[in-house]
């Protein structure tokens, strides 16, 4: 058979492409009406081909009964393009030329003409003068008779005829059938010697393996290909056995022009016992004697076709090449010649090419048959059963102790521990919401069950990366620990607070902490109850932990409606000392239950920051009467020492001789009930205040500052009302000289 | 019909109920509020089915044929647990009380009692709480023999490259393909037939990464059955050792294969594959909590200065120790593209080097008697010059085999192969032969399993 420069990988694959598809819609076209959804999906198929084609300038094919040829080069005789061909052929179509863009009702008439009976078509002059009367320029259609020309090849060829010979051979292949008859085995034998004869038994026997939409069974035709070669090897083998070496070098001839897939197949495909034994010679040994026969040009092709179409090389062409190159040299030479081959596609354009080069090279150069454990060692595991079976009667005590560490509770621990080491190693900011969440979801598993030893070290876990601003899981972790906080698992662990031994609750209280001022709500329900339960206890000890973080999670309480949730949690929020307790407290202190206003007014108190002080100040200002003196009432109720700083803080902020002279008489009052010495200076200071026209409010002023200072008593009040009465103006002077007559 | 969510809260439920059971009384109250929390989920979904067939696959939980999402390690040891004493499924009809769980879980949570679970629970006449096992269809145990042993092995090898893939490719490993093979590769180790000449049938490219998967798995059991474990523990021991490399999925090739020292890149490169690994199979559904531990353990060593770093305390589970023993052996046994695979003496040199923190020695010890010294089908050079294979182990002394003489003592193929006990002393007393030393086969061109 002469050699013929193939086409480029590319083009072949593209012309199969065109092929395949436009059989396929021919298929479709004569099966189903034009509107049928299989019709119309398979036009634009093949329009789609054809445009793809078009790109590669494929325009144009000529038409010979066993494949096409573009630019006179035959595309291949594989699958679709022999069947395109074929089929083509049958409607005497010498030459098909597509326009770049070919309307879709010319791809419908085209295939329609083809529909149409050919006799009837030769009878109106045939398919060129047929479609010449529609004037469709965008396809171009030349016709021949083939007949004679087929007459010619089969005088020509005749062993290659496709009569009833032919036929049974084909289906004896098909269907697995031995060939006993002695005309079809003169024939068999006659076939043996004549590639081209193989080549379209090979064919043939393939034709039946196509699925709906034209695309070839690769598998069960490579099948059909080398069942084939059996029946002529096996034939030879028995009949003509000193031609053994000449068929085998003919099935590799004819096996060179089938399409790579299929060879790739053929060549990797694995034995059937049952068919090796009626054939009398194995797939293998026809494998070993195609792969002999392929020079260094055709395995090149081979490779080289296959990786244009698949993008990279497989575990299975690896195999197939180490079957057919062998040996190192020979591998390279061939992969020099490959990607020769593949420079001038497309593929072997793209700026992947050599990478994908370089770990294909890799793969195919490195693949070899050797077992990847030595002989020795494969038997060392023989019996291994059996050797372990006779030890284990016989085990020390120290793996006795290994053994335990298989224990559910031990597995569990290292689940636990894993999945917090995978927290603190993940780096992979993708994969870390995902972690987070786990680790919160074990969290609450963890205190559903009561583990909370565990359940501390999960939460701790989580609350550690979220507390570090630079790690990818930080976000994540903060979101799971707030997902854990709004649980069922971590409301009811917390319902049951009260309930749990010291030890337990101790463990919480970490857990609450570990969370952060997220779960102060929830932990606050615990505080709606009037008695000191040690569940408001616990929970208060919780939530005084996220100091002033905690007070705005404290508003949701503020709101209730019994009077006792609201004192606890103004009582909390004083003991929070935190600016951010204030203005969640002032609103207590104008509102009607005086058993709160009191809480909140010591709370205040409590706070050691001016805006304390003047939230209670603001109040006074803005009360009168009952309220107001409420107010003072509950800042001297308990005569704690700790509410000075705010009368201070309203005695220095007020007019004593304005508007605010009552809160300041009022003041004074509570000062010198509660008698504290830190508060001399501010009340002698009141004490000097003088106005022209206040007259009477500066002597009222004076009076009680004295009475105040009275009241406090000590070296340092005494020190004051002496300066006072040494030092003060005229009516300073006189009321202080009189109160020190009367005192 | 009942939404998988309510499934799972039940079943989440019933986990974390018997486990509170277990650290605290039965009349506490976290006790008392999970069987108040499984009595009215149960009631709630028994209004739309007629029962709650709780099922244990492996790890995996199945309510009513729902298939329940694992959230967290509290279900893998949950499922493990009833696993280990038996339990495969639990039926709740309708008409179960709170005291019927109550019951129930105080019972599963009494480890002491000799007495099983199902019994008790119908001495103490609760009917509508039920326990049995799944009808599962057990794989036909095929032929015995070289060929069943091949085709396992085979098989065993192309799952574990299938699984590896999905796993490349960003899926998560079939488990239920794994589970078939482990399935097949225990009943290997376990039976008493020659099975595992097989390795020698393989011969694809690369298939080490494979190869090395399967033959974990296999020694790891090996020695998993030395130590009496037997059933779903054996297995779970196969799945972790064939699955523990997964990582290496996300190595880069050229790091995987190098046959250099790697550099201190490729090294971070290569040590992130434990890491890889454990997420790999903490997400994969039905894969035993043990699998993702041993991945992320198996390079750490005995006092945990291996990678990965900076991470809490622990001491080693049994299953890591053995696994990482079973690598390391096969990794230095097996031939590699860029160099032979060490013989036998030379691996056990290495991995028996004093003081070294990578195994524990009790079980290397033990791993290297059940590898044998010489074991049956390994080609001798015995104290005579001649060449044979071991036929026989004795019983009691490892050095002293049954061969068959092969290749007399100038090198030539005995016409007659002759079988000799080693162990047999000559009327002098003295042993007239004697092991020497393995021979490669490959050397003298012969391959002992055809003399077998």
């Amino acid at each position: 058979m002469p050699e013929v420069t193939p086409l480029s990988p590319e083009l072949a694959r593209s012309v199969a492409g065109l092929a395949r598809t436009l059989v396929a819609a021919a298929r479709s076209w004569a099966l189903y009406p034009p509107e049928h959804p299989a019709v119309a999906a398979s036009l634009e198929r093949l329009r789609t081909s054809l445009a793809e084609a078009s790109s590669r300038l494929v325009v144009s094919f000529g038409v010979t009964p066993d494949t096409l040829l573009v630019d006179g080069v035959p595309a291949g005789d594989d699958g679709p393009v022999r069947e395109a061909a074929a089929w083509l052929h049958q409607r005497d179509i010498l030459q098909l030329s597509f326009s770049s863009d070919v309307p879709l009702p010319s791809v419908q008439a085209l295939l329609q003409l083809m529909s149409e009976d050919v006799v009837a078509v030769r009878e109106r002059g045939g398919p060129a003068v047929v479609w010449g009367e529609r004037a469709d320029s965008s396809i171009a259609i030349e016709q021949i008779d083939f007949a004679k020309v087929f007459e010619e090849r089969q005088v020509e060829h005749p062993v290659r005829r496709k009569d009833d010979l032919w036929r049974s051979i084909v289906r004896s292949v098909t269907e697995r059938h031995k060939v006993i008859d002695q005309e079809l085995q003169q024939r068999l034998l006659a076939i043996a010697g004549d590639v081209g004869a193989i080549g379209d038994l090979a064919q043939d026997v393939m034709a039946p393996n196509f699925s709906a939409d034209g695309s070839p069974m690769l598998t069960s035709q490579a099948a059909a290909v080398i069942a084939a070669y059996r029946h002529l090897v096996s034939i030879v083998g028995v009949m003509e056995p000193e031609r053994r070496t000449e068929v085998m070098q003919n099935l590799s001839a004819a096996t060179a022009t089938l399409d790579p897939r299929i060879i790739l197949q053929m060549l990797g495909g694995s034995d059937d016992p049952a068919m090796g034994a009626a054939a009398g010679v194995t797939a293998t040994e026809i494998r070993s004697g195609i792969a002999a026969g392929f020079d260094d040009f055709k395995v090149a092709q081979l490779l080289a076709t296959t990786l244009a179409i698949e993008g990279q090389a497989s575990g299975r062409l690896a195999g197939v090449f180490d079957t057919i190159a062998g040996e190192e040299p020979r591998k390279r030479r061939v992969l020099t010649l490959t990607k020769t081959l593949l420079t001038d596609t497309s593929f072997g354009q793209t700026n992947q090419f050599q990478t994908l080069w370089t770990s294909m090279e890799e793969l195919l150069l490195t693949y070899n048959e050797r077992p990847f454990v030595s002989a020795q060692d494969k038997i060392g595991l023989d019996e291994i059963g059996a050797r372990a079976d006779a030890m284990k009667g016989d085990i020390p005590p120290e793996l006795v102790a290994l053994i335990d560490t298989l224990g559910q509770d031990n597995v569990r621990r290292l689940s636990v521990r894993l999945l917090i080491d995978l927290l603190k190693l993940e780096e992979d900011a993708a994969r870390a919401p995902e972690l987070a969440r786990d680790v919160a979801a074990l969290g609450e598993d963890l205190l559903l069950a009561g583990d909370y030893g565990s359940a501390l070290l999960v939460t701790r876990a989580l609350a550690e990366e979220a507390a570090k601003p630079e790690a990818v899981t930080s976000a994540a972790c903060r979101a799971a620990l707030d997902g854990l906080i709004e649980s069922t698992a971590f409301r009811e662990t917390v319902e049951m607070l009260g309930e749990m031994t010291a030890e337990d609750a101790g463990c919480f209280g970490d857990i609450g902490s570990a969370v952060g001022a997220g779960a102060t709500p929830v932990l606050a329900q615990l505080l709606d109850v009037e008695a000191l339960t040690p569940a408001r206890e616990r929970a208060t000890a919780i939530i005084l932990t996220y100091r002033g973080s905690a007070a705005e999670g404290l508003r949701p309480i503020l709101a209730s409606d019994n009077w006792y949730a609201r004192s606890n949690a103004a009582e909390l929020l004083g003991n929070l000392r935190s600016p951010e307790s204030v203005p969640l407290l002032q609103p207590l202190l104008r509102g009607g239950d005086p058993r709160v206003l009191r809480v909140a007014v010591r709370a205040l108190a409590n706070i050691d920051d001016p805006a304390a002080a003047r939230a209670v100040h603001t109040v006074l200002r803005a009360a009168a009467g009952a309220q107001r003196q409420a107010v003072v009432a509950a800042l001297v109720a308990e005569r704690d020492r700790r509410v000075v700083p705010v009368l201070l803080c309203i005695l220095n902020e007020s007019e004593p001789l304005g508007s605010d002279h009552q809160i300041v008489i009022e003041t004074l009052g509570a000062i010198g009930a509660i008698g504290e010495a830190e508060a001399v200076p501010h009340v002698a200071q009141v004490m000097r205040r003088r106005s022209w026209i206040a007259r009477k409010k500066a002597r009222v002023l004076k009076q009680v500052s004295i009475g105040t200072l009275q009241q406090i008593g000590g070296p340092a009040a005494d020190r004051a009302l002496a300066d006072a009465a040494e030092n003060g103006d005229r009516l300073l002077r006189k009321l202080a000289r009189a109160a020190a007559v009367t005192a | 019909m009942t939404a998988p969510s309510e499934y799972d809260e039940l079943v989440r439920r019933l986990a974390s109920t018997i486990r509170a059971a277990s650290l605290y009384s039965p009349d506490h109250p976290i006790v008392r509020r999970g069987v108040e929390a499984l009595a009215v989920l149960s009631r709630s979904a028994l209004q739309r089915e007629d029962t709650i067939v709780i099922g244990f696959i492996g790890d995996e939980v199945v309510v009513n044929a729902e298939r329940l999402l694992r959230s967290a390690a509290m279900l893998i040891g949950f499922g493990r647990d009833l696993r280990e004493r038996e339990i495969e499924k639990i039926t709740i009809t309708a008409g179960v009380s709170r005291e019927d769980f109550a019951w129930f879980v105080a019972a599963l949570a009494d480890r002491s009692s000799p007495v099983p679970l199902a019994t008790r629970l119908q001495q103490r006449g609760i009917r509508h709480i039920a326990l049995g096992r799944l009808n599962i269809e057990e794989p036909d145990d095929d032929s015995a023999g070289i060929a069943a042993a091949r085709r396992v092995y085979g098989s065993a090898v192309e799952t574990a490259q299938s699984l590896w893939e999905a796993a490349k490719a960003g899926d998560k490993p079939d488990p239920g393909a794994a589970r078939k093979i482990i399935d097949s590769l225990a009943r290997l180790v376990s039976q008493d037939r020659t099975s595992l000449m097989a390795l020698t049938a393989i011969k694809r490219y690369d298939n080490y990464t494979f190869t090395h998967m399967v033959n974990v798995s296999v020694l790891a059991m090996a020695q998993a059955r030395s130590l009496n474990l037997e059933g779903p523990m054996l297995r779970e021991f196969g799945f972790a050792a064939s699955m523990h490399d997964i990582g290496k999925v996300h190595t880069p090739l050229e790091v995987l294969n190098k046959p250099d020292r790697l550099t201190q890149d490729e090294f971070a490169q290569m040590k992130q594959h434990v890491v890889d690994g454990a997420h790999i199979l903490r997400r994969t559904p039905e894969m035993p909590a043990l699998a993702p531990v041993v991945a992320f353990e198996h390079h750490l060593r005995q006092d945990l200065s291996g990678y990965p770093e900076r991470i809490g305390h622990r001491e080693l589970n049994l299953c890591t120790q053995i696994v990482t023993i079973a690598d390391v052996y096969d990794a230095l046994r097996s031939n590699r593209v860029y160099r032979d695979g060490l013989p036998s003496e030379r691996i056990r040199a290495i991995m028996t080097q004093k003081d070294s923190p990578a195994f524990n020695s009790a079980l290397l010890r033990r791993f290297i008697n059940l590898m044998g010294l010489f074991p049956v089908g390994t080609l001798v050079r015995l104290s005579t010059e001649e060449v044979a294979v071991v036929t026989h182990e004795h019983p009691s002394d490892p050095f002293r085999p049954q061969v068959k003489v092969l290749l007399d003592t100038r090198g030539d193929a005995m016409e007659e192969p002759r079988l000799v006990n080693t162990w047999e002393p000559d009327s002098r007393g003295d042993f007239q032969y004697a092991v020497v030393e393995a021979v490669d086969p490959d050397a003298v061109h012969i391959d002992p399993l055809a003399y077998m």
